[in-house]
């Protein structure tokens, strides 16, 4: 993975250190609270419920196992001995205290880790397929293009202050792990007949109270030309972006109002400006990043260890449903890549106790090259485990509540924070995930389902990715009453399309019993090898009306 | 059962959630909490607002629904009444978890 060079080091050290000096300032009364406020912000430290929250960056989701051992730390020493991870591939501290947060900051700039830029109206974390690198059917390994992007947009004088937050999202293989559709920028690595490397750039897209897929800007962005192609999108966007109502400020809003063929003739402009420019990185300093990228020794022998798995799975139902489900067709012969599921069944999608973090850097570290993936899913991935190893990673993560066996079943649910720690939040999240999967508790019952992407929000501003799901869930505050409204047949994948409301709404358990009727509905009426998507987009919503709400 | 508003906020230093009192000191309790239901009450509220304002002891202040019951004053809606025990997910955090709130209704 990327090493910090000298430049990183230092500006990241800086940053905390003047962080410490506005904290200091902050707290001896020379600056006012909305002086702060978007200091601390841009240093991901917002003020929520009960606490303030730090959000902590996870470049495109890849962690080493040290710099998870100090994440694991910093739950451990500031806050409540856990932390949250996020659909954006970052992690959550939902408990710290101001006067701790420069400290914090230094501990994470020891392992090349910080907090900028997880805030405010800038480029945010570059998001990418939690098994880049290791997938076999990418066409290359995404990251190194993650990293460039990543240093173009840090500290990016022209982008710090655009009408509204901006999320890019980069995808190299013809399943869509990452959402492309979904981002302000969507990006797709694809390779032409001729061999040569070329960038499909969607932009536009996004959720939140005004759901959009994004438009296809183009399909030959050469790999010469990707940043000033980048760079003339977001100049288009903070020229004409509203920066008068927060609500229509996304690049969504621009390119739709405008028309996609008018806000692309308005980049092609621009790009004709700057293409081939300074702005374009020298294809050497690719070149430089991409060596952080090399693969790791595999083990070349690991294919003739593959049988030990095997004669598990023949007797023990509970490791082949895991092996079935959660892990992943590696490039390599004889590997899998490993989804650790943070969704037990009695659990809160995407937290980790500070032991569970040690203990996955343990397994990265034993188990693989001593790397992790964070997913948007808010799973864990370990890239690398060579199959011969799975029985006894398989054990390990027992031992530590790790092994949910349900990865991609109804019950691996992406769920926002809600009402329970959100300031925006206008109902809970987190409580109705679990009744649900109390409700949906027996694994035999939930394969027998099959596929489906539950996603619950708190709020219109769709942090869970409800328009995305296969079935969505929408917290509302109905006259001061936690109301949750149902969709149905979202995709934030290579197919993207945006949920459906079925009707009005439900409280927890009404949500929980439509939930089991839809289910039901789906059950009876499905095809031979039929998921739950395929057989609402056959049939439509009205069955599944009928059913809910009666005829 | 009578309805007011009390002040709310979050400690500068450590985020806690706090409750202006009668004494004009800021508790972890929303039961503590200095009840104003007359528009005199009120707007002596608002100025307490912008004084602790001023003085970086609390941040996100806000004037809030409460009512008063033979249990004490609490807030009226659901968000508030969160922030006044804790995630109703983790029942070890937040003041839910230092003193028994559970007579008071709702979250």
């Amino acid at each position: 993975m990327y090493q910090y060079d000298t430049y990183d080091k230092q500006a990241v050290r800086e940053r905390a250190a003047d962080f410490r000096d506005q904290v200091e300032r902050r707290i001896a009364g020379k600056l006012s609270e909305d002086e702060f406020k978007p200091l601390r912000l841009q240093n991901g430290l917002y003020l929520q419920l009960h606490a303030y929250m730090l959000r902590v960056a996870i470049p495109y989701g890849v962690l080493s196992s040290k710099q998870m051992r100090k994440l694991a730390h910093i739950a451990r020493t500031y806050d409540k001995d856990y932390g949250h991870f996020t659909t954006r591939q970052n992690i959550q501290y939902n408990w710290v205290k101001l006067a701790d947060a420069p400290d914090i900051l230094d501990e994470l700039a020891s392992v090349e880790m910080h907090a900028i830029q997880t805030s405010g109206n800038c480029i945010r974390n570059i998001s990418s397929d939690q098994f880049a690198g290791v997938a076999a059917d990418e066409v290359e390994d995404p990251r190194p293009w993650c990293e460039l992007l990543r240093q173009w947009s840090t500290f990016h004088p022209e982008f710090a202050f655009l009408p509204r937050k901006f999320k890019i999202a980069v995808n190299a293989s013809p399943a869509d792990r990452v959402g492309v559709k979904l981002h302000d920028i969507g990006i797709t690595i694809t390779h032409g007949e001729d061999g040569e490397r070329r960038f499909s750039v969607y932009a536009g897209g996004g959720q939140g109270r005004t759901p959009m897929i994004g438009k296809l800007m183009r399909e030959d962005v050469g790999e010469a030309h990707l940043l000033s192609y980048l760079e003339a999108i977001l100049r288009v966007y903070n020229r004409y972006g509203r920066r008068d109502n927060k609500y229509k400020a996304r690049i969504k809003i621009l390119v739709h109002e405008m028309g996609a063929d008018a806000f692309r003739d308005d980049v092609e402009a621009e790009w004709q400006k700057i293409e081939g420019g300074p702005v374009d990185a020298d294809i050497r300093e690719f070149l430089r990043i991409e060596q952080y990228f090399a693969p790791p020794k595999y083990d070349a022998d690991a294919p003739s260890d593959v049988a030990q798995s095997a004669q598990r799975a023949s007797h023990d139902a509970a490791y082949a449903a895991w092996l079935r489900n959660n892990s992943f067709e590696h490039k390599i012969p004889g590997y899998k890549a490993v989804t650790i599921s943070l969704k037990p069944h009695d659990g809160i999608a995407g937290d980790a106790t500070s032991a569970q973090m040690d203990a996955v850097a343990d397994f990265a570290d034993n188990f693989g090259f001593g790397e992790v993936r964070v997913t948007h899913a808010q799973n864990l991935v370990l890239p690398d485990v060579a199959e011969g190893d799975l029985p006894a990673l398989y054990d390990a993560l027992k031992a530590h509540s790790l092994a949910s066996a349900n990865q991609g079943l109804l019950t691996d649910m992406i769920v926002c924070p809600g009402l329970d720690y959100c300031a925006l939040a206008n109902a809970r999240s987190i409580p109705i995930s679990q009744k649900i999967a109390k409700r949906f508790d027996d694994l035999g019952r939930l394969e027998d389902i099959g596929e489906v992407k539950l996603k619950i929000s708190g709020c219109i501003n769709a942090c869970g990715h409800h328009h995305a799901g296969h079935i969505g869930i929408l917290g509302v505050d109905r006259k001061g009453t936690e109301n949750y409204q149902i969709l149905l047949g979202g995709s934030a994948e290579e197919d993207t399309s945006l949920a459906q409301i079925i009707g009005r709404g439900f409280d927890e358990d009404g949500t929980v019993d439509a939930i089991e009727t839809i289910i039901d509905v789906y059950k009876d009426k499905r095809g031979d090898e039929e998921t739950f998507l395929d057989t609402y987009r056959r049939i439509g919503m009205q069955p599944f009306k009928e059913a809910v709400y009666g005829a | 059962m009578s309805t007011g508003k009390i002040l709310t906020g979050n400690l500068l230093l450590t985020g806690d959630v706090v409750f202006l009192t009668p004494a004009g000191e800021w508790s972890v309790r929303a039961d503590e909490a200095r009840f104003a239901v007359r528009q005199v009450d009120i707007a002596a509220l608002e100025l307490a607002e912008k004084e602790a304002v001023a003085a970086n002891i609390v941040v996100s202040t806000e004037i809030i629904d409460a009512q008063k019951t033979a249990q004490g004053v609490w807030p009226t809606r659901n968000r508030e009444q969160i922030r006044a025990k804790g995630p109703t997910t983790h029942l070890q955090f937040g003041h839910q978890a230092r003193f028994d709130l559970s007579a008071f209704e709702g979250a």
